[in-house]
Formats: structure tokens, sequence, C-alpha cells
């Protein structure tokens, strides 16, 4: 084995040690944070009984706050899977898979989401896709500011590949962050909820498969996603 | 309708179990519950006690013998594989779902963040095989 061989190879190993590492380590904190979270909740309701509303605030903080960790803990194990666990590659409608991912999650009522078109039937890992599909659909959600939220999925097919496309009418991304934001734990930070990983999970599925990731936004008027899945066998 | 499980509780962590056994104490019907600490002390609870427990709620991970393995060996044990099991987890993780259910669950719970959502969760189990039959052991 060449030496450049035998350093890639040990580069894998230490890249799935990690993931492995990110993954134990997630799991345990998740369970200590299910600890405190329950011990918490029965401070805060021997506090209301004892002294009236006032003082639970920082309570209601704490509470928060553990909610957070668990979301970060939560995507943390979504990104260390990526690598981890090997594909099984299935027939996926996306017409179905996509209506399924809109009906799971929680969409406000002035947020509309409409489907452009067919959506193509591919080969691929029905969960890697529907990582991709929910964090781009939920990202554009959860940062419309509009009265009258547009959310809009479509498709073009080229020879060898789709390309898909999720435009939204939110509060847009300035420019000098449209490659910045597919790194890990970056956030814009105008959403309190948002742990910055959703982006580079969506990333990460996509360098699996060979596809690509790109914006197109302006600010205040709206942000466009687009990425690539080939039609070849995903393997 | 039964109105009282018996039920052999594995779990090595004492705040889980403050909350499972603050959760049963609100609930309408009086449970019984066996507490085991790992999967060693919760076998040999089941190789010496006369009756089984009617459900096993099981948590996966822990010290001595694991979750995995623990069910692995009751599923291959004639006498015990056809005790119902509970997976009562904080991993959602693809390959225990996997797992479990190829050596056989009759649930796979994750336990969620907040402690009402537990406790909700928790009864509806409870509640569910309440209604069930089971086999005279």
């Amino acid at each position: 084995m060449s030496q450049k061989e035998q350093l890639l190879q040990k580069l894998k190993y230490q890249n799935e040690q990690l993931d492995d590492y990110a993954h134990l380590v997630s799991h345990d904190l998740k369970s200590s944070l299910r600890s405190l979270s329950a011990l918490l909740s029965w401070v805060k309701e021997d506090c209301i009984e004892k002294s009236g509303k006032e003082s639970v605030g920082n309570l209601n903080l704490m509470e928060a706050k553990i909610e957070k960790m668990d979301k970060f803990l939560e995507d943390i194990i979504n990104y260390s899977e990526i690598g981890a666990t090997s594909l099984k590659t299935t027939t996926i409608d996306l017409n179905k898979k996509v209506s399924k991912i809109i009906e799971s999650l929680h969409i406000p009522q002035n947020i509309s989401i409409v489907v452009k078109g067919d959506l193509p039937v591919l080969k691929g890992d029905a969960r890697r896709l529907r990582q991709v599909f929910q964090n781009l659909i939920s990202n554009a959600v959860n940062f419309n500011d509009k009265e009258n939220g547009l959310i809009e999925i479509g498709v073009e097919e080229a020879e060898d590949f789709y390309t898909f496309s999720i435009k939204d009418n939110g509060q847009g991304i300035p420019q000098e962050y449209h490659e910045k934001i597919f790194n890990t734990f970056t956030t814009l930070g105008y959403q309190e909820k948002s742990t910055g990983m959703g982006l580079s999970i969506v990333k990460r599925v996509l360098d699996l498969y060979g596809g690509e990731i790109w914006v197109e936004s302006e600010v205040s008027n709206g942000s466009t996603f687009y990425f690539t899945i080939s039609k070849k066998d995903n393997q | 309708m039964r109105k009282s499980l018996n039920i052999l509780l594995v779990e090595d962590d004492m705040i889980e179990i403050m909350k499972f056994n603050r959760t049963i104490s609100k609930l309408a019907y009086l449970h019984n519950i066996i507490e085991a600490k790992n999967g060693e002390e919760a076998l040999e609870i089941l190789y010496n006690s006369e009756s089984l427990p009617d459900l096993i709620l099981l948590d996966l991970n822990m010290p001595k013998i694991n979750g995995l393995e623990f069910l692995s060996i009751i599923r291959n044990n004639a006498h015990l594989k056809y005790i119902p099991t509970v997976i009562l987890t904080s991993s959602s993780d693809h390959k225990d779902v996997t797992e479990c259910h190829q050596l056989g669950i009759a649930g796979y719970l994750v336990k969620p963040l907040k402690f009402s959502d537990y406790s909700e969760s928790i009864k509806t189990v409870l509640d569910y095989w309440c209604f069930n039959e089971f086999v005279e052991a």
C-alpha cells in the first residue's frame, strides 16, 4: 500500500471515530438533559405552589435553554449519523414524500407551501432525502417574516440530474453569508431556536450524493435554495 | 380490563426511576412495579420469581448487561420469550430501533424532553396494556 493510501485509510478511520464519538457523547448528554428537565419542572411546581407565580421567570428561561440544548444535540446526532450509517437505496416518489414532510411540520396559518408541477420518482435513501427537504422547508417556514408567507417547491430536469428549488418570500440572506451558511454551527441568529446545523446536515447529505447546493437571495425579498440530485443510482 | 399490571422496570438512572414512580403515583390504577438496575439484575429477577411480569419496560443504555443484550437473551429463552417488552430510551438511533424490532418488541418509546410529555406517554402505554389479554404464567 502506498503512503498516500495509508494516510487516506487512517483519515477515514479517524473520521468514523469522530462521528461515533459525537454520537455517543450526544446521546449521553441527551439523557442527562432529560433528567435535568424533569427535576426543573418539579422545582417549578414547588415554587409556584409555595410562593406564587412571580419567581418562576428564571426557571422558564432555564427551561428554554434546556430545550435549545436538546435541539442542538439532536442535530449533532443527525449530522454525525449521516456519515456513519450506510445508505439504503429505495425507489421514492417525491410527491408523496414531500407532502408527508409538510404534514409533519408545524406550519403557521399565514404561511402556504406550494409544490409546483410534478416531482420526480427517484432512487435514494429515504431518511437522507427527508433530511434535505425537511431542513430546507422548515428553514423557509421558520425564517419567514411576511404577513403572507409563500414557499414554492419546484424542480427542473436536466439529462443527468434534477435541480430542485425551494423558494421563499422571507427575510433573505445578505450576499456575504451565501457560502458561510452551509458551514457547521453558522447561524444568522434571527431565530432563537436555530442551532446552525440544519444547512450543514443538508450539505453533508448532498456531498454524499455528489449533489450541489447554492442560494440566490435578496435581503427582505426572500431566498431560493437550489440543489441537484443525480438521476443515476444514488448509492 | 385489567386494573393493575405487574411491571418490571429495567433502568439504571436514579432520576429516571423517580420520573417513572412519580408518574405512576398519579395514575388512577395502582400498578405493581419491580425495579432492576441493569440487565443482569433483571435476569436474576426473572429466573428466580415464580410468576412472570405482565410487561417489561426496558432502557437500552445500561451497565453490565445492556438493553439490547438483555432483549436478545430473553427472546432466546423459551420461558421468557413472550413477555411483552417496551423500550424506553432517549435514543432514536436508527440502528437501535431496527435491532430492537428484529429481536421482537411490543413498542419503542423515545423519552420526550419534558416531564409532562413523558408522563403522558407512559400513561398511554400502560392504559393500552391494561386493555390487553395476557397469557397466565
